[in-house]
């Protein structure tokens, strides 16, 4: 138990040092701009579709499920543009596309790292004069923290989109309704899921890297480690966005 | 000025695999350090190299002790080493040029146009003359560990390491590695320190040879030397090298 307990007291440690050095790079001006678009390119470029399908998706079954209850509650399906647009903004456009991006480029981002590692190409960096932390995690951390606002930007609009079709089409409800219901959101609402955003962006970056360069075990090492990262960016993701949702709300943010 | 480790201690896990080990490599000189699979060879250049940093002992090279350098500091005393990986560790997103051209881009404040002649003149020294546009994936075993020389010599390291170079390569290919490194060493006069379990290309490349047995160096000196050694350990790791 002892050790158990030294050694995740030990990965929380150096798990920490790595973010710390990475946000210090990023302060000190030490990035490399080529690797950092070619990285936002692979996330942003490559998630994309993945992203507005998930939201549209999302957006169709939040219609559905409210209209529906509405309509048994209340006899009429009301406030499915208020439900729609809410819950897209503030919790599953950030929340939904976050998890899928982690599933996407942060399992691609680990196993690529972990490879990295395995063959020794990491240790190769230092002979290179260049420092692993500043030429793989700099550029896949700034790539995310810009690259998944709009992806949650898109899947947000491409849900209200998805809702507008169900509310159109299965309940009758006339775009001006659904539309002046959507524009009742005010801009802390959109900083609210924007915030939250950035910092689950953040989380798959680092965890995503972290597990990267500690991967051992040749092929399967690099398996497990791809796994680990995913899940653990995803339970972050779900923990830290309680946590941030009740902070914002009581700052009166969204 | 070389290098000169003291008294290097490094435990993994609880297990010892340094014990106190002491070692000087000279200027110009090829060293080669054999001894058995898990005796910490790899873990000694990777202390050499400063990616380990060790448990207690120094690793002074050219006057300066790497263990209590910063990160940044650090970068510059690795910046004088070129290393020749086991498995090449080429980056295998990047070609053959951006392979060679990563030491110097990131290291000097050489030109474009002067790292181009730099990468064709390197890949010339290792026989792969116009290679720069092959992808890595493409190449063979015996090519990569070309390619990976060469970008260990474009930055004009002061020391190189070679890990197993000549592992899994057949019995010509291994041969004209070893022919590489002592036509390196010769014109170059770049110290070198190789590991290897390859007997034959031990006594065929090194000034020295160093036996690396239980975490200490048991035995250092010349081919003539080691071939005439005392020590029983040695001995039979030599003879069952002889043998294979």
């Amino acid at each position: 138990m002892k050790t158990y307990i030294e050694k995740t007291l030990g990965e929380i440690g150096d798990a920490s040092a790595l973010l710390y050095k990475t946000v210090k790079a990023v302060f000190r001006g030490r990035i490399d701009w080529k690797n950092t678009i070619d990285q936002m390119l692979f996330i942003g470029v490559n998630s994309v579709s993945l992203a507005v399908l998930c939201g549209f998706f999302t957006g169709m079954v939040l219609a559905l499920q409210t209209g529906e209850t509405f309509r048994s509650v209340f006899n009429e399906p009301i406030y499915v543009g208020l439900a729609v647009g809410y819950s897209m903004i503030l919790e599953l456009g950030p929340v939904l596309t976050s998890i899928v991006v982690a599933g996407r480029a942060g399992a691609a981002m680990t196993a690529e790292i972990g490879t990295m590692k395995v063959t020794e190409q990491i240790d190769a960096l230092y002979t290179l004069g260049t420092e692993p932390v500043e030429y793989i995690c700099v550029p896949r951390f700034i790539a995310f923290v810009v690259t998944l606002p709009f992806l949650v930007i898109f899947a947000n609009c491409a849900g209200i989109f998805g809702g507008l079709i169900v509310s159109l089409y299965k309940f009758g409800i006339p775009f001006s309704k659904y539309w002046e219901e959507i524009t009742q959101m005010g801009l802390p609402d959109l900083f609210h899921g924007l915030l939250k955003t950035l910092v689950f962006a953040m989380i798959i970056a680092w965890v995503s890297s972290y597990n990267g360069l500690v991967t051992e075990g040749g092929a399967e090492g690099v398996g497990k480690a791809t796994t680990r990262a995913v899940v653990t960016a995803m339970v972050l993701i779900l923990t830290t966005d309680f946590f941030m949702s009740s902070l914002l709300i009581s700052m009166g943010i969204g | 000025m070389g290098i000169e480790i003291r008294d290097l201690k490094k435990s993994f896990n609880g297990k010892e695999v340094l014990k106190g080990l002491n070692l000087d490599i000279h200027d110009a000189e090829v060293l080669t350090v054999i001894g058995g699979s898990g005796q910490g060879k790899s873990v000694l250049f990777k202390h050499m190299l400063g990616i380990f940093k060790p448990d207690s002992g120094r690793i002074v090279i050219d006057g300066v002790d790497i263990s209590k350098l910063s990160d940044d500091e650090l970068l510059k005393v690795q910046s004088k080493f070129g290393m020749l990986f086991q498995s090449a560790a080429l980056f295998d997103s990047l070609n053959v040029y951006e392979n060679v051209a990563f030491g110097p881009r990131h290291l000097t404040d050489m030109s474009e146009r002067a790292i181009r002649k730099r990468v064709a003149e390197v890949l010339d020294m290792v026989s792969m003359p116009g290679s720069e546009t092959f992808a890595v994936a493409s190449l063979s075993g015996g090519m990569k560990k070309r390619v990976a020389l060469a970008r260990a010599l474009a930055t004009s390291p002061k020391y190189l390491l070679y890990d197993e170079p000549t592992t899994g390569l057949d019995p010509l290919l291994a041969e004209s590695i070893n022919d590489l490194i002592l036509a390196l060493n010769r014109q170059t006069k770049i110290s070198a320190v190789v590991v290897t379990h390859d007997m034959h290309s031990a006594f065929k490349v090194s000034d020295r040879i160093a036996f690396l047995h239980d975490g200490l160096i048991k035995e250092i000196g010349t081919v003539d030397e080691i071939k005439k050694t005392k020590l029983e350990s040695l001995k039979n790791f030599i003879n069952a090298g002889n043998s294979v």
